[in-house]
């Protein structure tokens, strides 16, 4: 049947009509999804991305709060760029000649954000009661904690402890509100209640010395709500668990007035995504801490770019590459020596880029106790293979592989996720003719096989402790982080290091260790991995502290 | 029908006991000391003891033989109560309610878009069979069956967040952070689906009884609808609800690319973390999801399919 022209017409105009309601319809749409979040930027409010959620909603502990810890709660002192201590809670302090009573003379008129005042018994009750928590590590240091006046505490120690300044001034030993610090009996209530049942419990400074072994430590105090003196207070109303978390400003800060209304993090768990984010300007940091950290792709986009600024730091600690001296044919130091000659560090130092500073011994370039007389090995393979054949560890069939013992001298590299660093040393031991396989175990199998010292070549994960505890890893009884050395000489150094009343003797002897260690040949190389925090340029400079244990947001609450 | 149904419970209990019994034994002979990953993984680059590790070991458990761990777990499971995490300290049973709502949206949504799309797509290219339409979708398919979840989520994000700042780039919470999220998964699913459903009606049009219906004279409409259409849903309805399945598991990549606080990305995490009772607790969740959910899809069978009949061990078409 024909269709008439005014039929086609209106069939046409439907279908017009149709198409401009749907095209509308996207744009309002479009339109609504991005007033959304352009409601969102406010410039009063900072942003940061991270890759975990900060927070043990069991537990408010500084030590597993991560980010948020360094900007709510605030330790006696803290470091400066050359990790000397500076005051922070503690104005004044006084050491004892046998480096064993600390006498800290408090900061006066500084409350917790809840309103308790900060006193000499709010240490000591944090000392006494969390001492297996965040003050685990100083803990069995503490003989007593002495309360000698409303603002003065004295710390008595059982052996000197020249490093205990670095240590205090660790973010886990941030000073929390002791009316929030609770037996873990009372967790399950909720926090307002149990704030309201404390209130009041610590009032009145009353002088008092007791030893914290009259106290029983009781192990099961918990933090339930994190109150401490810092620039900033948790902010409850803007945790939403596993996607973000904040923390808002503390009008009554004693160091004058922080200068973000609130500090909001941004829980995105792939590097990649983090490094968008920034680019989209939807958070204005990233990277700063170890839990958003960026790779190295995307920090070399990240510096193109000249909205962004990017920040570096070396780390304390390092990475080390070290070799299995227990088993033949590396239990003689001179074959080590070779494995060191046959490695080109500047290869390495140029895959690894801005994100790594390689290094001879096992501390970073900024540690207080690195020795700055040890220095890395010229490449040069020629000697490598000259000390290989002088050994008889020697090619006989001719195959590039040299024999050893009846077999060919094949080994293996344990290594982390990404082996790139392996990668290039198998091309480095091929050509003095060792064959090295790759072994790639995620980090909790490494721990083991370390530990039990199942390897030939292993890139020995990074634990903190280690930057200033020599002797957990180099002596031969430092339990299970040792690495098994079996020498006079280094426990003799250890000995004394660890009697060591001063920080210069501590130093001195700790440089002995890491010269022995170095003279032992058991490091081929160490990886410091430096931080690198990625953030809008108009916000300013971003200065990470000396170490990243002290927290790396805590001066985000005066950033220029 | 009650028989059948007492059949199935009693073979769910016993696929839940092995699924839960073989999870505990191959995560408890995984290489590495759980409570030194735990402790480094709880407090970070922080000082760490000998003892704190020591301590959270004995406070949890790990010294004990195993024997005594997986019978004081399924004590506690037998309880009401799937422990706390190793890692977090946050009840298992608050996480997973906590993540799964997030996991169920994008896999309900992802499902059912893929479906609209595949199905008729797959029918389509299957009816026209060595046509432009049917060329045209085995190229969409073999396209979106290549490109890798990873690859275009960042792509996507990069081009309609970042470029043109038409979506968020990550999170949850609107509309519109659904859409990237779903892109990338209904991409993903789309080229397998489109396949199955075009194989399965492809096999059906060249059977037997569909040119006997043919031949007696059964309008095409009929022929399609009644005899084609009803029998190529149980293979594609088989195949959808395993779809869903592995999506209820959550993808790590789109979690956590997207920041979608989902059970995928927590599943991945505790694996690595050697958190044991999170792990547990996970693994018990899904199973017994998994094994709810094949009752229902066997239940559907029965119901799309009056010629399924319940006997003995199972289905039997």
């Amino acid at each position: 049947m024909p269709v008439s022209i005014d039929e086609e017409q209106k069939n046409i105009m439907k279908k017009i009509f149709v198409f401009i309601l749907t095209v509308l319809l996207l744009i309002v749409i479009v339109t609504v999804f991005r007033t959304n979040d352009s409601a969102e930027a406010e410039r009063d409010v900072l942003t940061i991305a991270t890759g975990r959620d900060a927070t043990n909603i069991t537990n408010y502990s500084p030590k597993g709060m991560w980010e948020p810890a360094a900007l709510i709660y605030e330790t006696l002192v803290n470091l400066d760029a050359a990790c000397n201590p500076v005051p922070c809670l503690a104005e004044t302090w006084e050491v004892s000649d046998d480096g064993r009573s600390y006498l800290f003379h408090l900061r006066k008129g500084v409350v917790f954000q809840d309103g308790t005042p900060f006193d000499a018994d709010a240490v000591k009750e944090n000392v006494v009661k969390l001492k297996h928590d965040n003050w685990s590590t100083i803990g069995e240091l503490l003989a007593h904690v002495n309360v000698m006046g409303p603002h003065t505490v004295e710390f008595v120690l059982t052996r000197p402890h020249p490093t205990l300044f670095t240590e205090l001034a660790a973010s886990t030993c941030g000073i929390i509100s002791p009316s929030v610090i609770v037996p873990e009996s009372e967790s399950k209530k909720p926090a307002m209640e149990m704030m309201k049942e404390n209130a009041g419990k610590n009032d009145g400074n009353k002088m008092a010395m007791t030893e914290t072994s009259s106290t029983p430590a009781d192990p099961g105090h918990i933090v339930s709500r994190p109150v401490g003196t810092g620039p900033y207070a948790w902010n409850e109303d803007r945790h939403l668990r596993n996607r973000c978390f904040s923390v808002i400003r503390n009008d009554s800060y004693w160091q004058g007035t922080p200068r973000f209304s609130r500090i909001d993090w941004e829980v995105i768990p792939d590097a990649s995504a983090r490094a968008i984010a920034l680019e989209s300007g939807k958070v204005d940091l990233t990277g700063e801490t170890p839990n958003g950290t960026l790779n190295l792709e995307n920090i070399k986009l990240l510096k193109k770019n000249e909205t962004f600024s990017i920040t570096t730091a070396d780390n304390w600690g390092a990475r080390l590459v070290i070799v299995n001296h227990t088993r033949p044919p590396f239990d003689d130091p001179e074959v080590r020596s070779a494995l060191k000659y046959a490695i080109d560090v500047s290869a390495i130092q140029k895959l690894l880029g801005d994100t790594a500073t390689i290094c001879p011994g096992p501390l970073g370039p900024t540690s207080p106790l690195t020795d700055p007389s040890l220095s890395l090995y010229e490449y040069d393979v020629e000697k490598a293979r000259s000390i290989l054949d002088a050994k008889d560890i020697v090619d006989t069939n001719g195959d590039g592989i040299r024999e050893y013992g009846g077999k060919e001298l094949s080994i293996s590299i344990v290594s982390g996720k990404v082996p790139t660093v392996s990668v290039l040393m198998r091309e480095f031991f091929r050509e003095i003719g060792i064959d090295l396989t790759i072994d790639q175990k995620e980090s909790g199998s490494t721990f083991q096989v370390l530990a039990q010292m199942q390897f030939d070549i292993a890139i020995h994960n990074n634990i903190p402790s280690f930057y200033l505890n020599l002797s957990q890893q180099f002596s031969k009884n430092g339990g299970r982080w040792s690495l098994n050395i079996d020498d006079p000489d280094l426990e003799r150094a250890i000995e004394k290091y660890e009697k060591s009343t001063d920080m210069e003797t501590y130093r001195k002897y700790a440089w002995e260790i890491q010269r022995r260690v170095h003279e032992l040949e058991i490091i081929l190389f160490a990886v410091n991995e430096r931080k690198v925090a990625a953030y809008r340029k108009e916000l300013g400079n971003f200065v990470f502290p000396p170490e990243e244990w002290v927290g790396a947001d805590q001066n985000l609450w005066n950033m220029k | 029908m009650a028989g059948f149904l007492i059949r199935r419970l009693l073979n769910a209990l016993l696929v839940l006991a092995g699924v839960v019994t073989l999870t505990f034994c191959l995560m408890r002979f995984t290489e590495g000391d759980p409570a030194t990953i735990i402790a480094l993984d709880k407090n970070g680059s922080v000082l760490i003891s000998g003892e704190v590790i020591e301590r959270l070991a004995e406070k949890n458990g790990l010294h004990d033989p195993i024997h005594i761990q997986y019978l004081n777990w399924w004590r506690r499971v037998l309880h009401g109560d799937l422990g706390n995490s190793l890692r977090s300290d946050a009840p298992v049973w608050d996480e997973i309610t906590e993540r799964f709502p997030y996991t169920l949206q994008l896999a309900v949504l992802s499902i059912l878009i893929t479906s609209l799309i595949a199905v008729p797509l797959g029918i389509c290219a299957a009816v026209h069979r060595g046509r432009l339409v049917d060329r045209i979708t085995q190229w969409i398919a073999s396209v979106t069956v290549s490109v890798p979840d990873y690859y275009l989520a960042i792509v996507l994000i990069y081009a309609l967040a970042v470029k043109w700042t038409l979506l968020p780039a990550y999170g949850c919470g609107t509309a519109a952070h659904f859409i990237l999220p779903l892109l990338v998964l209904v991409t993903a699913k789309i080229g397998y689906t489109t396949r199955i459903v075009s194989a399965t009606t492809v096999d059906l049009l060249s059977s037997q009884y569909v040119a006997y219906a043919e031949l007696r004279g059964i309008p095409k409409c009929r022929i399609f609808y009644v005899h084609i259409l009803k029998n190529a849903m149980i293979p594609i309805l088989t195949h959808i609800s395993l779809q869903f399945l592995m999506a209820l598991e959550g993808s790590v990549i789109v979690e956590s690319i997207f920041a979608w606080p989902g059970i995928g990305k927590c599943m991945t995490d505790s694996v690595l973390g050697r958190d044991f009772t999170m792990i547990q607790g996970l693994v018990l969740f899904m199973a017994v999801l998994i094994v709810g959910m094949n009752l229902v899809v066997d239940l559907f069978y029965m119901f799309i399919n009056q010629r399924v009949q319940y006997d003995g061990g199972g289905a039997k078409p």
